[in-house]
């Protein structure tokens, strides 16, 4: 949100455990629609080639919203 | 008639000088009744609350001098406004004493003081508690314990300041445990966390007058911390070897502070009095323990590489990270230790350990023109 207020077009990560916590903050922070891609708890302790897999699976969407399409 | 911690929701750049009244409302005259509608509106701790009525607010107000809509604070995450009267409303809900609201105000302004970093706090997984320090000659008046049992049950003035502090940041605030506190565990703290230092039994200058507060001046300490670690060391015939105690136990490997000297935090160490004066006789005053806890409360890189906090920080631009013989310490600099003495009798130690996200505050007692407030029943004769 910090980046986003100074003009970085910005997405946040998050883990499905925490996503409603993040659409909670961004609307307390008057930036309900700061985009999210949000992958599958929890990410701690996995293996790398997993989390990179889950992540890239949202790689268009997230390129799509940093580019504001 | 009862009135209701709603809160205003401004950011902290764009805090009004005052801010919306308190509403008003009936309930049932029964207190089941009206605990069980505080709790039902998520106003509350889980705990029986004192029904904010009018009355009760009016008699907090008498002990300021400020307009009852200043708004004192923006409160992350919310950017709640923490009017006045919104403080004293939740001040009375927490059971503080009407004299204690000078103190409660003070509080505010020091977890919005940036460096405190309360939207962090307020929203992370890890533990923090608000502990309230308190300091001066107010710290007698209102009966505030900074000895035997000081982080236990017992007395109002810490156990209701520090309550009154959590009521405030959730109810203004909005740090909802599970919705935007996301705190893994927390810690029983977050209930209350409040303590005086024993000044009077101290060797050693007070933790406000080292932070340049004056000679009789009262004034509160916020410090976002995890629950007390209690160090027992009774048998350590030396100085040295019994604040090595200490240092072990401020490391350790699950701690966050070990992974984080490379950005601005603080730990601190409680000692009693007995043990701070057995220090000073052996000549070890609070700049050498401090120095000593520093250079001891150390890791190798090898041991905290690819663990706990590894990684996820910008690490100390002093330490080399590549060199698993390298030390790494626990905070940026010695001054980043804290030291309070506070206790009962005996030579038992606490570590309060912090995020290391986050500054300590100490802000001074005052009057709406900056005067210090010496006792709090000057308000009255104002």
């Amino acid at each position: 949100m910090a980046l986003e207020r100074h003009g970085i077009p910005s997405l946040t990560v998050i883990t499905h455990s925490f996503a409603e916590y993040g659409r909670r903050l961004t609307r307390l922070q008057k930036m309900p629609d700061l985009p999210m891609a949000i992958i599958q708890h929890p990410v701690a302790a996995k293996p790398e080639d997993l989390v990179r897999e889950d992540i890239s699976s949202q790689y268009r969407d997230v390129v799509r919203a940093l580019v504001r399409e | 008639m009862s009135s209701g911690p709603s809160s205003g929701s401004k950011r902290n750049n764009l805090v009004p000088d005052l801010g919306p009244a308190a509403q008003t409302f009936d309930v049932e005259p029964d207190a089941s009744a009206i605990f069980d509608h505080y709790y039902d509106a998520g106003w509350t701790d889980g705990l029986p609350i004192i029904p904010p009525t009018s009355e009760l607010v009016e008699a907090a107000l008498r002990y300021t001098d400020r307009d009852r809509r200043e708004v004192i604070a923006a409160l992350e995450p919310r950017g709640g406004e923490a009017t006045v009267e919104k403080i004293a409303i939740n001040a009375v809900m927490a059971g503080c004493r009407p004299e204690y609201l000078p103190v409660v105000i003070t509080c505010v302004e020091a977890i919005a003081d940036p460096p405190y970093n309360l939207y962090g706090r307020q929203t992370t997984t890890h533990p923090g508690g608000h502990l309230v320090i308190i300091n001066g000659p107010i710290r007698n008046e209102l009966e505030v314990n900074c000895r035997q049992n000081v982080f236990g049950q017992g007395w109002r003035a810490n156990a209701t300041i520090g309550r009154a502090i959590r009521l405030i940041c959730g109810n203004i605030g909005g740090g909802l445990p599970g919705v935007t506190d996301m705190a893994t565990h927390g810690h029983p703290g977050k209930y209350s966390y409040c303590i005086g230092e024993d000044e009077e039994n101290s060797p050693w200058d007070s933790l406000h007058t080292e932070r340049g507060m004056p000679d009789g001046a009262s004034s509160v300490t916020v410090f976002c911390a995890e629950a007390p670690h209690n160090i027992n060391d009774l048998v350590s015939q030396t100085p040295d070897v019994y604040l090595e105690s200490a240092a072990s136990t401020m490391c350790h490997l699950g701690a966050n502070g070990v992974y984080r000297s490379g950005v601005e935090g603080e730990q601190m160490l409680v000692v009693t009095s007995e043990a701070a004066n057995w220090l000073d006789q052996h000549g070890w005053d609070k700049e050498r323990v401090r120095e000593y806890i520093y250079q001891r409360a150390q890791n190798p890189v090898g041991a905290l590489r690819n663990r706990g906090g590894w990684g996820t920080v910008i690490p100390p631009d002093f330490v080399d990270m590549d060199d698993d013989g390298a030390m790494m310490p626990i905070v940026p600099r010695p001054a980043n230790i804290l030291i309070v003495v506070a206790g009962g009798y005996g030579r038992h130690m606490n570590a309060v350990l912090s995020s290391a996200y986050n500054l300590s505050v100490t802000r001074p007692v005052t009057f709406k023109d900056g005067e210090p407030v010496t006792s709090v029943q000057d308000f009255l004769r104002r």
